[in-house]
Formats: C-alpha cells, structure tokens, sequence
C-alpha cells in the first residue's frame, strides 16, 4: 500500500507540472480558440491534480514515511535529507494548490484576451513559473530523501 | 454607492494566496520553535501538518472573499499583483529552506 501511495504522489506531481507546461505553452503561442481551451482544460486539470496530490501525499506521509521512513533516514548517513529537505518540501509544497488557484483563474478569466493583452500573459507566465520552480524543488528534493533512505 | 460583490478578480486572489503563503512560513517557524503551537497543531487535527493546511485553506478562503469587500479590479496593477505573489512565494521557499537549514546546523 505504501508503495502504491508513493508512486500514486510522485505521479499526481508530475501530471501536476506538465498541467502548467501545457498552460505555459498554449499562452507562449499566442493562445485563441482552440489553445485557450487547451489552456484552460490543462489549468483545470492541474489545479484538480494539485488537490489531489495533496491528499495522497498527506496520506502517504502521515500513514508511512512518519512511522517508517523516517526513522530510517534520520539514523542513516543522511540525516540532514529529512531534517532539511523533507522539511521544507512538506511545507513549500503547501503554497502549490494556492498557486494553482490562482493560474485557474488567471487563465479561465482572461482567457480570451491573451492574444491583444500583454498583462494577462505575464501574469500567468509569472505564477506559472514560479508554481514550475515549486514542483521542480519537490521533485528534486524527493530524490534527495529517497537517497537518504537507501543510504 | 453600491458595487456589485465581485470575488473573481486578481487582486483579491493574488491577496488571498500571498496571506496565505506567509502564514505557512510563519506557521512553520513558530511550530518548531514553540512546542506549545505544534501541540496545538496536532491537537486540532492529529497531526501538525494536516493542521496547517487546513488553517491555511481558512485563511486563503476568508482573506480572499473579505478583501474582495474592499479590493477593486484594476487591470493596470495586474502585473504588480502577479509579481507580489512571486516574490512572496520565492521569499517563503528561501526563509523555509534557509530555516531547516540553520536548524540543522545549529542542532
């Protein structure tokens, strides 16, 4: 079962982050018609993921990295894997669902004006990146602590 | 004069989620500097984190309905709004990670 949240978390992230990929493109393109659609399809789909990757990994780490993975790591070589990373990783990951919600509406509300309007484009392109920058930290730190735990 | 409540617009959103990212910084700063908070914490759901998240799902939902009361829509700052949420949530990356990190060393 741990295994399976595992796995179901880093694949709910990861769908998460191509979500905003896709968004970033369909807006780069100069989005109308069909690519606002896209864009708002993926914007939709990614804010869901995020919900969603929150529950498991809640799951997930309160049901077995607490009790069983943890301990491990701590008494390993690496400590620091949990007392840093897996630290801040549980609590920046807390900004991305707010992130989401906002890129949501960004996308559902100006949708329609990306290609005559620059604001909404940097806007969406700022938050954008900066939620792209979060889940690259969450990824990177995971193999961090998965390293710390065979170590 | 009566304005039409309107909650969907930026500036009420980009307020609600920068309040909110700051609030976890300093929910997590004050949890492990103060036993009694983290108690708290746990107490309220079982688990400090679990807690933290739904005090920050509050918090988003209020400060972003109540500012909508007061906030208007204005195209011109949008590019200010998007930016305010950026350098708060670079600003919480750093002071979270720096945090751990001192923690750690200090330990």
């Amino acid at each position: 079962m741990d295994i399976a949240l595992r796995g179901l978390h880093v694949a709910l992230g990861e769908l998460g982050l191509l979500c905003i990929i896709l968004v970033l493109v369909e807006v780069a393109w100069g989005a109308s018609g069909r690519g606002v659609l896209r864009a708002k399809i993926a914007s939709l789909a990614g804010t869901i993921l995020s919900f969603a990757h929150w529950a498991v990994s809640g799951l997930y780490y309160v049901g077995h990295y607490g009790p069983e993975v943890k301990p491990v790591i701590k008494a390993g070589s690496w400590p620091w894997a949990h007392a840093i990373f897996m630290e801040s990783k549980e609590h920046v990951f807390l900004f991305l669902p707010f992130l989401m919600i906002l890129i949501l509406f960004l996308v559902w509300k100006y949708g329609d004006r990306l290609r005559e309007e620059r604001e909404p484009r940097f806007s969406i392109f700022a938050v954008g990146v900066t939620a792209i920058f979060v889940y690259v930290l969450m990824i990177t730190s995971g193999f961090v602590i998965s390293a710390g735990y065979r170590m | 004069m009566n304005r039409k409540y309107n909650p969907f617009q930026l500036s009420s959103l980009s307020l609600g989620t920068s309040v909110t990212i700051v609030a976890i910084v300093v929910m997590t700063l004050v949890a492990e500097l103060n036993g009694g908070f983290k108690g708290f914490l746990t107490d309220l759901s079982g688990h400090h984190w679990v807690s933290k998240g739904l005090l920050a799902s509050g918090l988003f939902l209020v400060t972003w309905l109540a500012s909508a009361l007061a906030l208007r829509e204005e195209p011109r700052r949008m590019r200010a709004w998007a930016l305010v949420v950026v350098g708060i949530s670079l600003l919480g990356v750093m002071v979270i990670f720096l945090f751990y990190l001192a923690h750690f060393l200090t330990a």
